[in-house]
């Protein structure tokens, strides 16, 4: 068929009426201008009129066949279902509204957690053709590593054939530097010099491509915060570490790098230059992993065929105290939700994408118990026109279309409903990011849909409005005329037993999603009995924002002199600087312990002699940092309590040397000398207790946080803390971001805990709801149709007891089996539990509580007990009240 | 194709006017169901051989007038030169030897 065709067709469609005016005005003149023949011919008119009838044919049929000329029968059909769908949902508004509501709701939920994946998982590099990068990354036993040593990326690049156009990019580092007298912090990375050659990133101004040349790239953000998007900026220099770079250009609006996390450093500087300006070490001879590694696919090579020549090559790297190394290509994406960072960000996602599929499931059943209900009161009125010779076919399609209109109705709900919850969602985030940071934490996301999320949302509301409304409209259709249209007919066993299947599908998903819910919520009741270790009710955390600070040195003076006003405050116990505080970030280290071959992940932390007073962790055996130590950064560490019991188990260890080894997180080669023991706290996660951790001394340079300890509340010492820091210079205090460490980090880190638990306690609930309305449904439906039987029980002179008995039993088997898979479905998300959060440095969001709570199990089997028995007694009970003179009556 | 080889024969024409040539033409051998040329016409309409245009008769009655199209031309040709390849052929079958 040509275009012209389907044009014509849809001008049928659109001006149908018009041409079918047409058509028989035509028919008419036909017919008269015949019956004026005939007469000329000598016929009188009456006779005339019939001849030039009998020429012509009947023209109703042949109307007919010309509108199958224009080939839009089934469209005309189609227009014609939707008007009747459309009246029979505006007839019922009671029933359209719960269906609405339920498929809104379910497809709400949906559709937010696609967009979050969308968001997450899907988003695409900003860069030419994304599909074809990859990036590679390095696989251990229990998490994914994006950062590579040297040696490695320098196999990749010489070996790998399925890769062409390798290059790295460094996580960002600080380092003071800029444009003007006063020496500002600048995020830097570091990265290969046909680095945005390859990835094809335009220029705002300027040119990417003079990297190899010397010259650093800045980023929109910097150059429009910070340089006011001058144009002349090209050329000029700008200083990092004080040595002059000179500015090649801007990178585009549009890319944020390719880091992870992604956030755009200020600038872009070629990796030739880091020795230079990281005086001495240089990243290229070093075993450190720093590197992340992106490469174009060579030709039509899958990720996983680069990945199998990856594990090829990785075979040629010795083992090292991580264990042997296995090398992957991953999909680069903008998140990388598969690997490093973001993974359990990813498997959370994916989490919640299961669960709203199971909601999703839920309400379909639902659906079909309201559509089945709703045509089983229907089944005379369908029986009447099957018995007027309508097509069966003919009548499925029109319950269909019922469905899916109001598929499509819940599906526009939904989207509006997802749309709401995602910009609720993406509120919060930044909002809470932006509290517990005092707005210096930033994350880009946008929650926002595009047409990926419009397509699913489309799909998806057709899908569920045609397969739900498929299998009750087909039993409609396929309802005995003669069975139905005989007074007193009820419906047959096996469509009975049909309903119980899809209950207890229902309530083993609802069993699922509680299992989940309350494994979490477990871990939010364990929580609030936790303790730190430290004295975490007594504390302030102060921070201060050093973009106008003028060099290192001027901020180290700082921090000494605030340290110093702060401690001579009444009701001050201790004041320390430490380059991070409790739960404000941590630096870890996972590796093998060889002896056992467990995987340990150690933090460390770089503080000042007073951090063991200031923050009442305990020292078991030796002393804290004398001030010469933490001025000049001697060779000296203090460790935890569990590194001592696995490594030197009952061993005297104070003034042991070490060797900087796999556990030992020294940043440079030299031998280390243990000075003190400290009690095992939760330092990095509130959830729990950190398996080894390292402190060592720091100058007050390193500082970026101050620890200050009370003796009374903390809340009353916050105004002196900042008329004390008013006192060094007036523009400070409104610097500071001063908290308490209970409404800071702490109640943060409640939240990691309480925030997925409560979504999954509401997709829980919701689920529960579903499904209890379905039970509701079901028992109401069954006393209904059992009104006759329940009337002869009772004239019989049957006890209430008896008949809530009948009444239950037939509903307590699909329950009962329900539950029976529910409770498999329970185990394998306990399982599946396990294995998210045993990954090494990840929240423990059970709080110790494990994955295989008794208490929880025996609770959600509780309250889905509780819930089915009110769901269940409240409609029985109207079988109580059945008169048997009314029931008999019934018919 | 008796529709479309009329309509090349007489230019323009409302339907009465198709179905009485054809009659005519055939000296009322060809006589179907007259109403069935309206189907018809309205199939060639939305294949786009002949193209219909509102106009008044003689005895001032709206009426649709049709007139080929060029593809409808074509259309024409291509029909009545098969249909000479199938008389003819017939035609060599029954002569008398």
């Amino acid at each position: 068929m040509t275009i012209g065709v389907w044009w014509r067709g849809l001008n049928a469609v659109l001006f149908g009426r018009r041409m079918r005016e047409e058509l028989a005005e035509e028919m008419r003149l036909h017919l008269e201008l015949r019956a004026q023949a005939n007469q000329a011919a000598g016929l009188n008119e009456e006779e005339a009129r019939l001849e030039a009838q009998k020429r012509f044919g009947n023209p109703l049929v042949l109307a007919d066949e010309s509108r199958d000329a224009w080939g839009v029968r089934w469209l005309d059909e189609l227009r014609q279902d939707l008007r009747y769908a459309g009246r029979q949902l505006r007839r019922a508004p009671g029933f359209s509204a719960v269906a609405v509501i339920t498929v809104g709701v379910a497809l709400g939920l949906s559709t937010g957690a696609f967009t979050i994946y969308n968001t997450l998982a899907l988003k695409p590099l900003p860069v030419r053709a994304p599909g074809e990068v990859v990036r590679v990354v390095r696989k251990t036993d229990r998490s994914t590593l994006d950062e590579l040593p040297w040696s490695v990326v320098d196999l990749i690049q010489r070996h790998a054939r399925q890769l062409h156009q390798v290059v790295v990019t460094s996580a960002p580092t600080l380092m003071p530097g800029g444009t003007g007298q006063v020496a500002e912090p600048l995020s830097v990375r570091f990265i290969s010099p046909d680095y945005f050659d390859v990835l094809g990133v335009t220029p705002a101004i300027g040119t990417l491509s003079a990297m190899s040349a010397g010259g650093v790239v800045l980023s929109y953000d910097f150059w429009s915060h910070r340089m006011n998007r001058d144009p002349g900026v090209i050329g000029r220099v700008i200083t990092v570490q004080g040595i002059p770079q000179t500015i090649a250009g801007v990178a585009s609006a549009s890319f944020a790098g390719t880091g992870l996390p992604p956030a755009a450093p200020d600038l872009w500087v070629p990796m030739a230059s880091e020795p230079l300006l990281m005086r001495g070490v240089d990243w290229t001879r070093s075993d450190t992993p720093e590197w992340q590694v992106l490469a174009r696919r060579v030709g039509a090579a899958g990720a996983e065929q680069v990945t199998a020549e990856l594990k090829v090559l990785a075979a040629a790297i010795p083992a090292d105290s991580t264990g042997t190394t296995q090398l992957q290509a991953k999909q680069a994406t903008y998140f990388q939700t598969d690997s490093g960072e973001f993974e359990t960000f990813g498997t959370l996602t994916n989490v919640l994408m299961i669960a709203v599929g199971l909601i999703l499931l839920i309400a379909c059943f639902n659906l079909v118990h309201l559509l089945g209900a709703r045509n089983a009161a229907r089944e005379r009125d369908v029986a009447m026109r099957l018995a007027l010779g309508a097509a069966r076919a003919r009548i499925a399609r029109q319950l269909c279309t019922e469905s899916a209109l109001l598929g499509i109705l819940g599906g526009v709900c939904g989207l509006i409903l997802s749309i709401w919850l995602c910009r609720l969602l993406q509120v919060w985030i930044v909002g809470t990011i932006a509290q517990f940071t005092g707005g210096a934490g930033r994350l880009a996301v946008d929650f926002s849909p595009n047409w990926l999320v419009f397509a699913y949302a489309g799909t998806l509301s057709l899908v569920v409005g045609t397969v739900v409304g498929l299998w009750p409209a087909l039993r409609a259709a396929k309802g005995d005329v003669n069975t139905v249209l005989k007074p007193g007919a009820t419906d047959s066993r096996a469509a009975g037993s049909r309903r119980h299947m899809l209950l207890a599908l229902q309530i083993a998903s609802s069993l699922v999603l509680l299992t989940g819910a309350g494994l979490l919520l477990g871990g939010v009741w364990k929580s609030r009995g936790v303790t730190t270790g430290f004295d975490a009710d007594h504390m302030l955390v102060l921070q201060i924002d050093p973009s106008r600070t003028a060099t290192p040195v001027e901020r180290a003076a700082l921090m000494r002199n605030a340290t110093q006003r702060i401690s001579a405050i009444p009701g001050v116990r201790g004041v320390a600087w430490s380059d991070r505080g409790p739960y404000m970030g941590h630096r870890l280290r996972t590796f093998m312990h060889l002896p056992t071959h467990t995987l340990l992940t150690y933090g460390g932390v770089f503080v000042s002699p007073g951090f063991f007073d200031a923050t009442g962790i305990a020292l078991l055996e030796g002393r804290t940092f004398t001030p010469e130590e933490a001025e000049q950064g001697r060779h000296v560490v203090i460790v935890s309590e569990a590194i001592w019991r696995r490594f030197w188990p009952a061993e005297d260890i104070i003034g042991k040397s070490v060797q900087p080894s796999a556990w030992l997180m020294a940043p440079d080669s030299v031998p280390y000398t243990i000075v003190g023991i400290a009690k095992d706290v939760r330092n990095t996660y509130l959830s729990r207790v950190d398996e080894g951790y390292e402190y060592f001394p720091a100058p007050p340079a390193y500082a970026s946080v101050l620890l200050v300890r009370t003796t009374g509340a903390p809340e009353g010492t916050m105004r002196p803390v900042l008329s004390a820091l008013g006192e060094l210079g007036p523009d400070i205090p409104s610097r500071a971001h001063l908290v308490t460490l209970r409404d800071g980090p702490l109640a943060l880190q409640h939240m990691f805990a309480s925030a997925p638990a409560s979504l999954a306690g509401s997709l829980a609930a919701i689920g529960l709801l579903l499904s209890a309305v379905s039970l509701y449904g079901l028992v109401a439906h069954s006393v209904t149709r059992r009104t006759r039987e329940i009337g002869i029980r009772v004239a019989l002179g049957a006890r209430s007891e008896n008949i809530l008995g009948a009444v239950l039993r037939s509903t307590l088997s699909p329950v009962g089996w329900g539950a029976a898979l529910g409770a498999l479905g329970a185990a394998g998300v306990s399982y599946q539990m396990t294995q998210m959060l045993s990954a090494p440095d990840a929240p423990d969001l059970t709080y110790g509580a494990g994955t295989h709570n008794p208490v929880v199990f025996a609770a959600v089997l509780g309250v889905l007990a509780v819930v089915a028995t009110v769901a269940s007694l409240i409609p029985a009970a109207r079988a109580l009240r059945v008169d048997a003179m009314v029931a008999l009556r019934h018919d | 194709m008796l529709i479309l080889a009329t309509l090349l024969r007489h230019e323009e024409l409302h339907g009465f006017g198709i179905a009485d040539a054809i009659a005519r033409t055939s000296a009322e051998v060809l006589r179907v169901e007259e109403g069935s040329l309206y189907p018809a016409l309205q199939r060639l309409l939305l294949q786009g051989w002949v193209s219909g245009r509102w106009d008044r008769t003689e005895g001032n009655r709206r009426a649709r007038y049709y007139r080929l199209t060029s593809a409808g031309r074509a259309q024409v040709a291509r029909e009545v030169s098969g249909w000479r390849r199938i008389v003819g052929a017939i035609d060599l079958v029954v002569a008398p030897a």
